[in-house]
């Protein structure tokens, strides 16, 4: 029989001004299993909390019901409070007579008469719970970050700093991303290699980081604090012991094929660093095109190389091992517009670039050395035409988003060119100019002032006639067709997913949106969490940005990782849901409904009807269970039950709420 | 082939499996006591699997026998397109696996009762080959999807509220909880069957009103997005009550709401209607 | 399989009145008035045989137990000091919180609706709304976050899909359809949940009770109140 405990708050006047507590207390006392009412004025206060302590005592009470103010002021003091008593704290219903009752009711009787109702519905839900414990589960103090860019590469510092061991997989054979392919950044212009090369090199160099490149995650299980992760390193042909990253194979290499990190306006040869201040600074073979590797024939690096680094027998390494948390930092891609933009050459017309590819030709270390030069021949273009929102803002052709950077590196994209060539004439097509950080609209409005023509419309055309790029556009702002002949046209083109990101995303279950950017818990109040207990998210990959707001990104990321890996151990929440093993059939349609994957089958050895069977029967995680109850109402024995919240005691809630 | 031809070559066949040992148990119909009548049969032996038939009176489903006899082995079984869709559905509520069950499909040609009336629920079935087997017997029959799928669900809301009110009253005043709808239906596999649950008290045993209502509403919303309208919760019911006219009408809402969806006819992955959800639903709640 | 009367030796009026029923049931043009009649071979029942069309206008059906005669409930008033019993199923992220926003911005609305707080809508089982219906609510509400802003991701996917069912089948078995309603309520909308237990308390006053037979006892000095809050 339950010891039923109710307290009825006045909360100074709050309450009692409207509903007569006196007369709730009356009618709660005559509620079954209610064995003690305490009217108090403020029951938060200390020596209230005192008070229900004692009551608690005397009265060998073993669940209560607080009728005060909503549970979502007070829920968790009352839980703290019953943690220090005999009683569960789990044992607690909490009727919410101030913010649903005596707030926005003036009549008193009625008020009092609902007072009444909700009181008895709670004391009929607590008579149903059952005390609940949490568990502790153990948090493995180790990070996992995918991705080595500038986002990546933070996370990893900060986490390092704080003395944690982090492991970075990056899929491409150095660190860097995307950064370190671009000249200089906005607003202030500051070389972007000269301040990502230290960040790569201090990754590189920190005693807490491991980093391994040319690698990607193939597997996962496990839950928060304790991830199982499978990651491959694929074979790079190359004993990283020996090699000193001389440089001499690359000289040697007669297999040359287009360079990706020059966006393909160089050439590369097979054995190769990705660029000349790769992190780890050594080179790797490329299995596709070695003819080593492909044909048998060749083999000069391994002749030249002085310390015999070269292992054409390499294989790939894959390791499995435990994390606390993991952090997403794949970053994007560029949209390849030559499939969606024919009206612009899709791609027949070399002097058609993309920004990165623009970035690296104004790049010093570039294919060109810094030169701005015509893919196609090499001169210099005296007219550039930046077009803007190619691929953005377009839900026809590209995608519906705004790509958030491309207005400022359009800007400096003219400003660069400009710069470069004096005498140039630089026409920049947008639909708006989106400045929003500091100095940035400062940085535009330079770019204005060196000489950049802002047209406001888009380009329906570009065609080639006579070595010249006809681009075809209008100036809405003075309504008129526009037609530039241009030497070089550079287009901002949207930005997109990494490729692969999602799927490594989905064996976390991290959910993607409708663009295939990885989903956070809260767009405003959780922005690098995600659904997944212990997954974080950090940079581009949760969505569009600049590199200022990535790294701060990075920063909060990593500070929920510290958060989390400083514990000891995590509470688990103990109100989630439970199989009723003996009702479970097993057919598993719970198991798809789970949006945290909390859910598996599992076979169980059971002795029933005088037999010794096995069956399948789902089972929790409680790690990941969030307790929302989906499971509950898709089960349809009722098998599937949720702690807190249980069946039984909603329908007596429900009961109890039609007893007049 | 006749009827009767199918006949002789199912218990053949049923003899070979059962004599090779590839099967346990095979499951059929034998002829009942009285004449235009049959009952399942389980045939262990060959000898037993004589008795088997294939005839107009063959009324009863039989998918979900094999989930009492899949443990002492593989079942044999003769599936129309009913049955088949109720071995679909038992398998995709993993009740049994696809290896407990050998299926001999056969087409057909609508089943009478014993007073030689076409039955309801073969006048309106949709699928009369069966949609899964390991061996055909026979030539299939032609497949005439039948008119008027949900006149009943239209006829009964063409009447008022209060007139539909009415005839509920009457559905569930009738209704004697037997449970027979529920016993005979291959969705209806539960361990434990929510009107049985003690604990939670979902619903009263008596015999009245409001707590027929109950256990009628919550069946169709149990069963619903999973019912292959094989009929025979409305064939098996003493009372005549319109269980079908119930089912169709959630049916009919899916296909209206969420996109068309058979259930029972492959074996796969969840697409349950109410087990799944897209974004893009329907809204009329903001 | 119903059992016929005296064996297999089928009477021919048995058999005709099961063919006449067969014919009866799949009759396309089959009309209200029959079907409320009832079948062929049907014992009188209470309450069987309404003429609907005497019914008042402000009669609903949906009995309680230990109704013995329908025609008593056919003129049908509820008393004045008859208060409608509304349940709000809200989830306790988006909806729970919109109410109590309505709280500390002192909005007023009326005293009917009780809120049964469950985490997500998606936890809220058709079976508590019949249970809500059947044991003395003349409406319930089910309340969640928008879809799309779940705090558990999909929950109220689920609700959407389960509800825009389970209201049609409500309303098919005969149910007013202002006495089970839905409503998408986020956190920030403490006006629309105001709104929302205002226009569902007037629908339902306008309705009056779900259960005819027993109207319950309020107190004379709680009935004393007006019915606004």
């Amino acid at each position: 029989m339950s010891r039923i405990g109710v307290f009825i708050c006045h909360c100074g006047t709050n309450i009692s001004a409207t509903v007569d507590v006196e007369k709730v207390g009356e009618a709660a006392a005559k509620l079954p299993n209610v064995v003690h009412v305490e009217i108090n004025k403020y029951m938060c206060s200390d020596p209230s909390q005192d008070l229900v302590r004692e009551v608690i005592k005397e009265h060998k009470l073993d669940r209560i019901v607080m009728g005060t103010c909503s549970p979502r002021m007070h829920e968790l003091t009352w839980r703290k409070l019953l943690a220090t008593t005999d009683v569960n704290p789990y044992m607690l219903e909490v009727a919410n007579l101030r913010e649903q009752c005596s707030w926005v009711h003036k009549d008193r009787q009625v008020a009092t008469a609902k007072a009444i109702d909700l009181i008895k519905m709670a004391v009929a839900k607590v008579d149903k719970l059952s005390p609940l414990k949490t568990t502790q589960i153990p948090v493995t103090k180790r990070a996992l970050v995918i991705g080595g860019g500038i986002a990546g590469m933070q996370v990893a510092l900060d986490i390092a700093d704080a003395g944690f061991p982090v492991t970075i997989v990056e899929k491409k054979s150095s660190l860097g991303g995307n950064m370190v392919m671009l000249d200089k950044t906005f607003p202030t212009l500051d070389c972007s290699a000269c301040i990502c090369t230290p960040k790569m090199s201090e990754v590189g160099n920190h005693p807490n980081i491991t980093v391994k490149t040319l690698a990607e995650v193939e597997a996962m299980s496990g839950y928060v604090g304790n991830f199982e992760v499978t990651i491959r390193e694929k074979a790079k042909y190359i004993d990283y012991n020996l090699c000193t990253g001389c440089g001499a194979c690359e000289t040697k290499c007669p297999s040359k094929v287009p360079n990706e990190f020059d966006q393909g306006m160089s050439e590369r040869t097979s054995i190769y660093k990705l660029f000349a201040q790769a992190v780890p600074a050594k080179p790797v073979i490329d299995p596709v095109h070695c003819r080593k590797l492909t044909e048998g024939k060749c083999g000069v690096c391994a002749k030249i190389c002085p310390t015999g680094a070269i292992r054409y027998d390499d294989e790939d390494r894959v390791t499995t091992e435990t994390y606390g948390a993991v952090i997403f930092a794949t970053g994007y891609e560029l949209i390849d517009w030559k499939k969606i933009y024919g009206e612009y050459g899709g791609g027949a017309y070399p002097d058609v670039i993309t920004g990165l590819q623009f970035e690296r030709l104004v790049n010093a270390s570039g294919p060109t050395e810094g030169h701005i030069l015509r893919p196609s021949d090499g001169k210099e273009p005296k007219s550039v035409v930046i077009v803007k929102c190619v691929g953005s803002r377009d839900p026809h052709k590209g995608v519906s988003y705004c790509s958030r950077a491309c207005c400022m590196y359009g800007a400096k994209h003219a400003h660069q060119y400009l710069d470069k060539v004096p005498d140039g004439n630089c026409y920049v097509f947008y639909m708006d100019v989106r400045t929003p950080g500091k100095n940035y609209d400062e940085f535009y409005r330079n770019a204005v002032h060196d000489g950049a023509n802002y047209l406001r419309g888009r380009v329906s055309k570009i065609y080639e006639e006579n070595g010249k790029l006809i681009c075809l556009g209008e100036d809405t702002l003075s309504s008129r067709p526009v037609r530039v002949d241009a030497d070089m046209v550079v287009l901002e083109t949207a930005m997109v997913p990494s490729t692969g990101a999602d799927e490594v995303a989905a064996m976390f279950g991290v959910g993607r949106d409708k663009d295939n950017w990885l989903v956070e818990a809260h767009a405003k109040l959780r922005p690098v969490e995600t659904n997944t207990a212990g997954v974080y998210l950090a940079g581009v990959c949760q969505g569009p940005k600049d590199i200022p707001d990535t790294v701060c990104q990075a920063g909060a990321a990593a500070a929920k990782v510290i958060g989390l890996l400083n514990k000891p151990s995590l509470e688990s929440n103990p109100q989630i849901s439970r199989v009723n093993e003996s009702l479970c059939q097993g057919d598993g349609a719970c198991v798809n409904i789970c949006p945290y994957g909390a859910i598996s089958l599992v076979t169980k050895h059971f002795r029933e009807n005088s037999q010794h069977v096995d069956r399948t029967v789902a089972q929790i995680n409680p790690g990941l269970c969030q307790g929302c109850g989906a499971c509950t109402v898709t089960c349809r024995s009722g098998a599937m039950d949720l702690l807190g919240y249980t069946n039984e005691s909603i329908m007596r809630e429900v009961d109890a709420l039609c007893q007049w | 082939m006749t009827m009767a031809e199918v006949e002789q070559a199912v218990r053949t066949r049923a003899a070979e499996l059962l004599e090779s040992g590839e099967v346990a148990t095979f499951l059929g119909w034998e002829n009942g006591r009285f004449p235009h009548q049959t009952t399942p049969l389980v045939a262990s032996t060959a000898a037993q699997a004589e008795k088997l038939v294939w005839n107009e009176y063959c009324v009863n489903t039989l998918a979900k026998y094999t989930r009492d006899l899949a443990y002492r082995g593989r079942v044999g079984i003769v599936v129309r397109g009913c049955d088949s869709r109720g071995i679909v559905r038992l398998i995709n509520d993993k009740e049994i696996s696809r290896d407990d069950v050998y299926l001999i499909g056969v087409g057909c040609p609508g089943m009478r009762d014993i007073n030689d009336a076409p039955l309801k629920k073969c006048l309106e079935c949709r699928h009369k080959n069966a949609v899964l087997f390991d061996e055909f017997i026979g030539e299939k029959v032609d497949e005439v999807t039948p008119d008027g799928r949900f006149a009943e669900v239209e006829a009964v809301e063409a009447m008022s509220q209060k007139e539909r009110a009415a005839y509920f009253e009457r559905v569930y005043s009738k209704c004697i909880r037997c449970y027979a709808c529920r016993d005979v239906c291959p969705c209806c596999t539960c361990r434990e069957c929510f009107v049985d649950a003690r604990r939670e008290d979902w619903v009263g045993k008596q015999n009245n009103l409001p707590e027929n209502r109950f256990y009628g509403i919550t069946r169709v919303m149990h069963i619903g997005d999973r019912c292959i309208e094989c009929g025979e919760c409305e064939r098996v019911c003493p009372m005549d009550l319109p269980l079908m006219t119930m089912n169709r009408k959630v049916i009919r809402d899916m296909n209206d709401l969420f996109g068309e969806f058979e259930s029972g006819m492959e074996i796969g992955e969840t697409k349950e209607k109410l087990m799944t959800y897209e974004t893009s639903d329907p809204e009329e709640f903001m | 399989m119903p059992m016929v009367d005296g064996g297999f030796h089928s009477s021919r009026k048995q058999r005709k009145r099961d063919e006449e029923l067969l014919r009866y049931r799949l009759d396309p043009e089959r009309i209200s008035p029959d079907v409320v009649s009832g079948t062929l071979n049907d014992d009188a029942l209470p309450g069987s045989g309404h003429n609907t069309e005497q019914w008042p206008d402000d009669m609903s059906v949906w009995e309680m137990p230990g109704v013995a005669d329908a025609a008593s409930t056919m003129r049908f008033k509820a008393p004045d000091s008859w208060k409608p019993r509304i349940v709000a199923f809200c989830c306790h992220w988006c909806t729970y919180t919109g109410a109590d926003l309505a709280g500390l911005n002192r909005m007023n609305y009326p005293a009917d609706v009780r809120v049964l707080r469950v985490p997500c809508s998606g936890r809220i089982n058709p079976q508590f709304v019949i249970e809500a219906l059947n044991k003395g609510c003349d409406a319930v509400l089910v309340c969640g976050c928008h879809p799309g802003d779940c705090h558990y991701v999909s929950g109220n996917y689920y609700t959407r899909r389960r509800m825009l069912i389970f209201k049609r089948l409500l309303e098919f078995e005969g149910l007013e359809p202002e006495r089970f309603q839905v409503r998408w309520i986020s956190g920030a909308e403490a006006g629309k949940f105001r709104d929302t237990v205002t226009e569902v308390c007037e629908q339902i006053r306008k309705l009056g009770p779900l259960h005819k037979d027993e109207v319950p006892f309020v107190p004379a000095d709680l009935a004393k109140g007006g019915d606004r809050a």
